[in-house]
């Protein structure tokens, strides 16, 4: 009796084991899911040939609106080329200015005040801003054209930049500059032998940001882009206005690519700058 | 000692930065309001804009609905994502087991709203995925049966893909918070103290976090409030949110309406303004007094 009570008592526990983990990894498991159900639906619907209602799995795979993209059969491609010309522009000038003009600002006795004007074109929405400027873009001739859209991003970008990059001059810098320059150090060699090793990792950080902020946007391109500057986000909202959500998922994924391996990268570069502090 | 050398080589820079900060948004926010201001050409006997755009609903005018639309769906989305991330952070910092997990926030961070946007049309619509999955589990008939949850009146849509793209990045700001708090180790003196673990999450815990990151969550709500691509493909035509108000307007055939447009524009900015205004001049004050 005791030894049947014992195997059955084995047994149960034998049966619980598996079930008390599954329901132990399932919370786990929902939150993994909650956050790639999205992405796995865009997969999913990139590689269908057609998705009929009711049906939830069509079975019709296909790589054809792939490789239609890849062969230049729809303006995909193009349209990617010009977002990474157009956001790496953008990126460029916005980091590179906004370090410099970042520096500038943060010397001044009033920095913060100086600081929070950046804080005024960053946080009005983009649309709006551009709304706003509309006339003068039309006026000089610059609506509708790749360059008009660069220097209207770069309006944002560029506030966004000097915020991000004030964080760099620390007490520390300071003091370490005001050290060099004791010790007989040009301004060349302050900004090539400290500042350029020093920022580089927060350069590098700065210039996905705001390549991001401006990959990212769609608003503002689509006010003053007028339908000429098509970029992915443009062509996206296209094709789902078109009924067409296989290319509009196609769209999407080539947008989150690089947003998820510059992400890898920020990673990266943030562990770096971290442990380099340390 | 300056940065890196004279005042006489940094004033260039400000000026560059006050002109690209400060000079297109003034340019901007003037000729709008030159726009709102100017009587209408050729149409006799109208209304101004600004009576226009705050006359009662039934005579046409849409500001209080706009702006109330626009303002609950940003306090509505702001209190949904507070609801998922506080709990989700403690559980991030008092569970060594989650960390792993963390991860897995960063994803929705590489998505544009536009995608995010088509994500959650593909999974909501009529024909999205969840209908079909409750047609399949023989809970609704068809396309038709299915409830509204894009485009609806409760613009459940956009606060659900609001929610999405922001809870991770809250869940992350408050993590980065609670460490700065050390919350263990208050969580250690509360415990020392007698208190239960639901009585230090919500006295301690969520007011703490709640409290130091009110600059970020006031900024959020700004940000909120000048949401476009999302209320664009998941909202209804009316009432619309300030954006999509505001460049429908100036987009439309009927020209009258392009100064109502340009009305809500300055409208809008000038409400971000103060807000900015009020939050930075507190964020001043609590510097003065630390």
């Amino acid at each position: 009796m005791r030894k049947d009570m014992a195997s059955s008592a084995v047994l149960n526990a034998r049966v619980r084991g598996p079930l008390r983990l599954l329901l132990g990894q399932l919370p786990r498991l929902l939150f993994r899911l909650l956050f790639v159900f999205p992405l796995l639906l865009l997969a999913y619907l990139s590689l269908q040939q057609a998705w009929r209602f009711p049906r939830l799995v069509s079975g019709e795979w296909t790589l054809q609106h792939w490789a239609a993209t890849l062969q230049g059969h729809n303006s995909l491609l193009s349209s990617m080329g010009l977002s990474l010309l157009l956001s790496g522009s953008v990126a460029l000038l916005a980091a590179t200015s906004g370090f410099a003009v970042s520096g500038a600002v943060m010397q001044q006795k009033r920095a913060r005040r100086w600081l929070s004007l950046a804080y005024f074109p960053y946080l009005i929405a983009p649309v709006v801003f551009a709304a706003m400027l509309q006339f003068y873009f039309v006026r000089m001739g610059w609506s509708g054209t790749l360059g008009g859209v660069v220097l209207a991003q770069y309006l944002f970008v560029f506030p966004y930049a000097v915020l991000f990059f004030s964080g760099f001059w620390t007490d520390r810098m300071r003091n370490l500059i005001a050290q060099a320059r004791t010790l007989g150090a040009s301004s060349r060699e302050v900004w090539l032998r400290i500042l350029w090793p020093l920022g580089r990792p927060v350069l590098a950080m700065g210039l996905f940001q705001c390549f991001l902020l401006s990959w990212f946007e769609y608003g503002l391109t689509r006010l003053l882009g007028v339908g000429k500057v098509q970029t992915l986000t443009i062509q996206t909202v296209l094709y789902v206005q078109e009924a067409n959500p296989h290319l509009a998922a196609v769209a999407s994924l080539l947008m989150i690519v690089p947003a998820m391996l510059l992400l890898l990268i920020n990673r990266q570069l943030l562990l770096r700058k971290t442990s380099g502090l340390q | 000692m300056s940065l890196t050398s004279s005042k006489r080589f940094s004033a260039p820079f400000l000026w560059v930065y006050a002109l690209l900060t400060v000079v297109p948004l003034l340019a901007g926010w003037g000729y709008s309001l030159h726009c709102s201001l100017r009587p209408l050409q050729g149409i006799s006997g109208q209304p101004g804009t600004w009576q226009r755009l705050f006359a009662p609903p039934s005579e046409g005018g849409e500001a209080w609905q706009t702006l109330s639309y626009t303002f609950g769906l940003s306090a509505i989305s702001i209190g949904m994502i507070l609801l998922f991330a506080l709990p989700l952070s403690y559980a991030f910092v008092f569970n060594q087991r989650n960390k792993g997990l963390q991860g897995w926030l960063f994803l929705p961070l590489t998505m544009p709203p536009v995608v995010a946007a088509f994500a959650f049309l593909a999974l909501l619509s009529p024909s999205g995925f969840l209908s079909r999955v409750a047609y399949a589990l023989g809970l609704s008939a068809g396309i038709d049966q299915f409830p509204r949850l894009v485009n609806d009146a409760l613009s459940t849509g956009i606060i659900l893909t609001q929610v999405f793209l922001l809870t991770p990045f809250f869940t992350l700001a408050f993590i980065n918070q609670a460490q700065q708090e050390n919350m263990p180790a208050l969580r250690r003196a509360a415990d020392a103290l007698g208190s239960r673990r639901a009585q230090f999450a919500r006295r301690i815990y969520a007011p703490l976090l709640l409290r130091r990151s009110l600059p970020l969550l006031l900024l959020y709500a700004v940000y909120l409030f000048g949401t476009y691509e999302i209320p664009l493909l998941l909202g209804r035509s009316s009432p619309r949110v300030v954006t999509v108000y505001i460049t429908e307007q100036m987009q439309r055939f009927d020209l009258s309406n392009i100064p109502l447009g340009h009305a809500m524009a300055v409208l809008y900015t000038a409400l971000v303004a103060v807000l900015l205004v009020f939050l930075l001049s507190r964020r001043a004050g609590q510097i003065r007094e630390t």
